[in-house]
């Protein structure tokens, strides 16, 4: 959370009003619909949301990695005086895994099965410098060395299959860090990892950013994982932002009521234990056909007349606060509306 | 086989293209086709009529090997116009599949080119079923299922034995064959087990694989 100063020097990246849609068979798809945001340099921004909100195309789009014949992208993505949009797949490859690098979420399938392991981090590197494979095999040592492998002389002439889930994401964000990228584009980086392995990423990721001012993009939904480690999150919820603020805005003072649902689902240990754990009911909309008006009041139990217009994510907490939301309710009555039990929530649970 | 590579890949890069379709029905065409129709078809405009292959026969190896090369062009052409059609199919698909596996994002991630990462990435993890049918043919094909086309080239193959024993119902000979091709693709499975494990280690046997 060191990242205050850096951002006020002018953001390192910025995603201005960013669409994405895909042609299906079943009609075109708008997986990403309107999202601006900035990160500073050394910045951790969190994206969270639900499976199908539109956060991990969003980060695949940054990396240009959404292009395809059946999908259309609009808005900008500006990095270092570029718009990675406009780029062509040349400019775009050199860019990609030296400047922007990306960890996914499924280590057991992320990496090739049929090379070795150092011989991927190997090709990644060679793929932007112009260094020996002798000279490259020592750097990717080095990198699996600092990621916490052990044993990296012998690890590195392993295959994936030989390694361990949360050795094989270790190798990727080795591969990610082999070429000292300006940002880490991170996709449920601990999604398939059990608990223990999770905190141990985290920590990698959050060393990273600290020592080498490393800038995150995290995807995730754990809203645990965005506690750890964030400077800024971004709500997301059916292709759109709902809410961004500072990690202690969207943990203290929530103005979505998606954000409460979010909240109000998770377990705290600090708390008694609640008879059901509380869940926001009904499905994410259908991205092919969104709800009209705010897209989450079908499932909103505050909805109102107003809801029947879409909320624009502005500022609603007067001047001087940057902490944004989509929301018609006043922050007064939010605040109301938010306590259930004795703690920020969506609804009693059934 | 080459030829079925680069087809399948050139149809499997360019998906939904005109490239692909045009391959497409190329090799639906090859594999169509009725080999002993294909073989009179060959048989009739190259060597009647434009007379640049010699007709039928065969000439051995060790009496004059060009010759034997000029002999043998015609039914090699007929035999892989069929196994071209059917791998090339069969590769495309594979190759389509494994194009969105994720370890083909993180090589696009890594920012390799395209054609890397299709040949390195895709490419090669596509290859492995198309070695199992490879090697089962080979050894068919060696072991007398190529009856059709040599009865056609009239070549004293081991298919062309094979059919005239089944016409005079002649049993040891047939059975011989049948030891004979059976042997051939037992021997080109084994073959095609060593190629797997260079190109795929986790078929590697040795050191125990941990889960």
């Amino acid at each position: 959370m060191s990242a205050t100063a850096a951002i006020r020097t002018g953001p390192l990246l910025s995603v201005e009003d960013l669409r994405v849609s895909f042609r299906t068979e079943d009609g075109v798809l708008q997986a990403v619909d309107g999202v601006s945001f900035e990160l500073g340099s050394g910045e951790v921004l969190a994206i969270v949301g639900e499976s199908g909100s539109g956060k991990s195309v969003t980060a695949q789009t940054v990396m240009g990695l959404t292009r395809a014949p059946n999908s259309r992208i609009e808005g900008s993505v500006r990095y270092g005086g570029k718009d990675l949009n406009e780029l062509d797949d040349e400019a775009l490859r050199r860019l990609r895994g030296d400047e922007i690098a990306m960890v996914f979420q499924d280590p057991m399938t992320s990496l090739n099965p049929v090379y070795r392991v150092g011989d991927q981090i190997v090709e990644g590197i060679r793929a932007h410098r112009d260094i020996s494979e002798d000279e490259a095999w020592t750097r990717s040592v080095e990198l699996l060395r600092l990621v916490g492998i052990p044993n990296p002389e012998q690890r590195a002439r392993n295959y994936p299959y030989e390694f361990s889930g949360g050795m094989r994401q270790r190798a990727m964000i080795a591969m990610a860090l082999s070429l000292e990228p300006e940002i880490l584009i991170a996709d449920e980086p601990s999604t398939a990892l059990d608990v223990t392995i999770q905190a141990q990423i985290l920590q990698l990721v959050e060393e990273l950013n600290r020592d080498r001012d490393l800038a995150v993009i995290l995807i995730t939904h754990d809203l645990g994982v965005v506690a750890e480690v964030a400077d800024r999150v971004i709500v997301m919820y059916a292709g759109q932002i709902v809410e961004h603020g500072t990690l202690d805005e969207i943990f203290y003072d929530p103005q979505h009521p998606y954000t409460w649902g979010l909240l109000g689902s998770l377990t705290r240990l600090d708390q008694p234990r609640p008879k059901r754990l509380p869940q926001i009911s009904g499905q994410p909309p259908s991205l092919l056909a969104p709800p009209s008006g705010c897209r989450f009041r079908p499932r909103c139990p505050h909805a109102f007349e107003a809801c029947g217009e879409l909320p624009p994510l502005e500022v609603r907490l007067g001047a001087g606060s940057e902490h944004s939301d989509r929301c018609w309710l006043d922050p007064a009555e939010k605040k109301e509306k938010r306590e259930v039990e004795g703690r920020i929530g969506l609804e009693v649970p059934a | 086989m080459t030829f079925a590579i680069i087809f399948g890949y050139l149809s499997a890069v360019r998906a939904g293209q005109f490239t692909d379709r045009a391959l497409t029905i190329l090799a639906l065409i090859g594999i169509s086709m009725p080999v002993f129709w294909l073989a009179a078809i060959l048989l009739y405009y190259l060597t009647s009529k434009l007379q640049l292959f010699p007709p039928g026969s065969y000439v051995p190896l060790s009496e004059d090997p060009l010759e034997w090369l000029n002999h043998l062009i015609l039914p090699w052409i007929t035999l892989a116009v069929l196994f071209i059609g059917f791998y090339s199919r069969v590769l495309r698909s594979n190759m389509l599949d494994v194009m969105n596996e994720d370890y083909v994002r993180t090589a696009r991630a890594k920012g390799l080119s395209e054609r890397r990462v299709r040949i390195r990435h895709v490419l090669r993890n596509s290859l492995i079923p198309i070695i199992t049918l490879f090697g089962l043919d080979f050894g068919a094909v060696v072991g007398g299922a190529a009856i059709l086309t040599e009865t056609v080239y009239n070549i004293p193959g081991v298919g062309l034995y094979a059919g005239e024993a089944i016409g005079t119902l002649d049993l040891p000979p047939l059975m011989g064959v049948t030891m004979f091709g059976a042997f051939f693709i037992v021997f080109f499975n084994t073959i095609v087990d060593i190629v797997y494990a260079y190109l795929d280690p986790r078929i590697r046997l040795g050191t125990a694989a941990p889960a």
